[in-house]
């Protein structure tokens, strides 16, 4: 289906007493010039971007990809913040930026792409829908590789993020921006290969997947937090080929895209299966199956 | 490019669809409406929550409800249904058809209506976007229909349906799927209203894209749903047979006025077809009527193209729905072609010598043949579509 070629992130927890990381100088490093006014998811999508592909030659038809959840949601919570509290017009830049493919438009005049460039959302599993559109791009040809990211921001207060996120109180809150240059099967310098990508449509049918799995083959699987709160049934612990897989990453709708890199870098050699459930009840997979060993 | 070459994409036929807009509900009402000289007269809106007074014109849809969350299922509601009268899928094909979903709107109305409910209540408890927007049509066509396979929530701004068909098409080519949905959506919302207010860029009243004396746009609602379906090229009806899309860094809100960015998707979009650019009868335009997008689209036209073939624009009959307009505009420019006529360019009367070019200003007679089909977005989003009509 689709080679993982490169990786590289932006990933932290959050810590309320510390307030949100101030991500201006490592987006003003990864920049090619000065961007004015762009907002804090903006320059997540840029530091994490910029990380995946140094080094990198991109070829001319590199689609960009941003599956995101909430897109820029510290920015247009601002923007309603002001508008609902003092009836402010929002002031175009800051309207500009609540725009879904804002980041995306930085990210590739950053890195000198001009081709298909796509935002998309499916909640927790947005890196899988974002993912799915390249691999329909590479195989028809409409692009030759794609850079593929998932970006979240965490904002504060903490109380508000985990109602948002349908999170049980207490739950440790992350962010990050995690970001995979994916090519045809077959690539060289292959790191990984993605070899399947579903969408189920209750757990039931989750159960039913994982039952047709090869079950002489060895699994390591990957579940949020939300997933765990969402997953009522045993369709894991029953399959003694199934084992887990800590990605350690706190709770954010970027958890899926996060524990593929960690996964990548932890060296291990087994398919890795990433689920990550929806607020409406599916369910939506990743087989990853790495190739080299990738170093920390 | 001048040399027709094997397509790069297999075409798909739109075996059906639904719409409704200002324009009215179901096709019937709006290919009336679009011939309709009298048609395109936006109404006015105040937007009552603001410091400063607001009165913008709008293309509202009659008839939809008031509260936020009732009136995008109302949108819905009245083209799903009118899309499933026309071609009944069965409740095992809904599950697993992958819905490919374009708006710039999403869910943003009806958190900007719960918030505000909350801050009522409780200013300091009330939580600024408490839902995930982006969910709010795939969980509804999920509930109420039964879609419950793959969704993707495109958004890239204007282009956001041109690309959920590129996609849906491309799903299509990859042979896994026989079907697929695509529903574009706007409502009416403050965030987007005061936005564009914002940046100046609303009409007075009415739009002219391509005239003289255009002034800028005025926005619209409306919802949008297209089945597409895996064809034979030779097919009769209206096929997509194409497209591309591409991402001009010149601007984020402005594409590249020489038009360069604007003609090379023309051109991808055509070389990925097999087409020439004579092989193109006319070209449905973006045309929003804002100065510096009507520029650059007409530089697009003059570099693409040796000679530029009749074109029009669809929005001042309308709006220019956003998100929603690549398959509002798609799904229209496919229903007039049995009826053998293309509209006249709406809001249009005086040529402006400076773009070098002009759109028709009475119907034209449509033959079989291609069509050409552009949107562009903020985020330098363009796209290009080729749509194919038979007999």
């Amino acid at each position: 289906m689709l080679d993982i070629i490169a990786i590289g992130d932006q990933y932290q927890a959050v810590d309320p007493s510390e307030g949100l990381v101030n991500l201006k100088a490592a987006a003003t490093e990864v920049c090619r010039e000065h961007f004015r006014r762009i907002d804090r998811f903006t320059q997540m999508a840029l530091v994490g971007s910029a990380r995946c592909v140094e080094g990198v030659s991109l070829e001319p038809r590199t689609g960009l990809y941003i599956g995101s959840r909430f897109a820029s949601l510290g920015n247009t919570t601002k923007v309603h913040e002001k508008m609902v509290s003092a009836g402010i017009v929002p002031k175009p830049a800051s309207f500009i930026n609540t725009l879904s493919n804002a980041a995306g438009y930085f990210v590739a005049r950053n890195l000198g792409l001009g081709h298909r460039n796509l935002f998309v959302s499916r909640g927790d599993a947005s890196i899988v829908a974002a993912l799915q559109l390249a691999a329909m791009d590479v195989a028809t040809g409409a692009v030759s590789q794609a850079l593929v990211g998932a970006v979240e921001e965490a904002i504060l207060p903490l109380e508000h993020q985990r109602v948002r996120l349908g999170l049980d109180p207490e739950t440790e809150i992350g962010e990050g921006s995690h970001w995979l240059l994916v090519a045809p099967k077959d690539s060289a310098n292959s790191l990984a290969s993605i070899t399947e990508m579903v969408t189920l449509v209750d757990e039931k049918a989750l159960a039913k997947w994982l039952g047709e799995l090869d079950s002489t083959t060895e699994y390591r699987v990957s579940l949020s937090p939300w997933t765990r709160q969402k997953m009522a049934s045993t369709c894991l612990k029953s399959r003694r080929m199934l084992t887990d897989f800590d990605p350690a990453l706190a709770a954010y709708p970027g958890h899926a895209a996060g524990a593929l890199i960690r996964y990548l870098r932890s060296g291990a050699g087994q398919p890795l299966i990433v689920i990550a459930a929806d607020t409406d009840g599916r369910f939506h997979a990743i087989v990853m199956r790495p190739n080299n060993q990738v170093s920390a | 490019m001048k040399h027709q070459t094997r397509p790069a994409t297999a075409p798909v036929k739109i075996t059906a669809s639904g719409i409704v807009s200002a324009l009215g509900n179901g096709k019937a009402a709006n290919l009336s409406g679009l011939f309709n000289d009298a048609a395109g007269e936006p109404g006015r809106l105040s937007l009552p929550h603001f410091e400063e007074p607001i009165d913008v014109p709008y293309h509202g849809v009659a008839g939809a409800p008031e509260p936020a969350e009732d009136r995008l299922y109302w949108l819905l509601d009245q083209a799903v249904s009118e899309l499933l009268a026309e071609h009944p899928l069965t409740m095992e094909q809904r599950a697993t058809i992958p819905v490919f979903i374009g708006s710039s709107c999403w869910g943003i109305g009806i958190a900007e209506e719960c918030y505000r409910q909350q801050y009522r209540e409780d200013p300091d408890t009330a939580i600024p976007l408490p839902l995930d927007g982006f969910s709010q049509i795939s969980r509804y066509l999920q509930k109420e229909y039964g879609f419950h396979g793959a969704d993707f929530a495109l958004n890239t701004a204007c282009t956001a349906t041109a690309n959920a068909i590129l996609s849906a098409s491309a799903a299509i080519a990859m042979g896994i799927h026989e079907h697929a949905l695509v529903v574009g959506l706007e409502a009416r919302n403050d965030t987007t209203l005061a936005g564009f207010h914002g940046m100046q860029l609303l009409a007075q009243d009415g739009m002219r894209p391509f005239d003289r004396q255009r002034d800028g746009l005025v926005l619209g609602e409306g919802c949008g749903a297209m089945l597409l379906s895996k064809c034979r090229p030779d097919e009769a009806g209206a096929l997509i047979w194409g497209g591309a899309s591409n991402c001009d860094t010149f601007s984020i809100s402005a594409s590249n006025p020489d038009g360069s960015t604007i003609a090379a998707v023309m051109n991808d979009a055509l070389s990925r077809s097999g087409l020439a650019p004579s092989d193109i009868r006319a070209i449905k335009a973006h045309g929003t009527a804002t100065p510096l997008n009507d520029d650059g689209e007409a530089a697009g036209m003059r570099r693409a193209f040796d000679t530029v073939p009749p074109f029009f624009s669809m929005k001042a009959a309308l709006g220019h729905t956003l998100g929603s307009c690549g398959l509002l505009e798609t799904l229209l420019m496919a229903a007039v072609m049995p009826e053998g006529r293309l509209p006249a360019s709406a809001g249009f009367s005086e040529a402006d010598p400076s773009l070098g070019v002009a759109p028709i200003s009475e119907p034209l007679k449509a033959e079989p043949g291609y069509y050409l089909l552009n949107f562009f977005g903020f985020g330098g989003n363009n796209s290009s579509l080729i749509l194919r009509y038979q007999d």
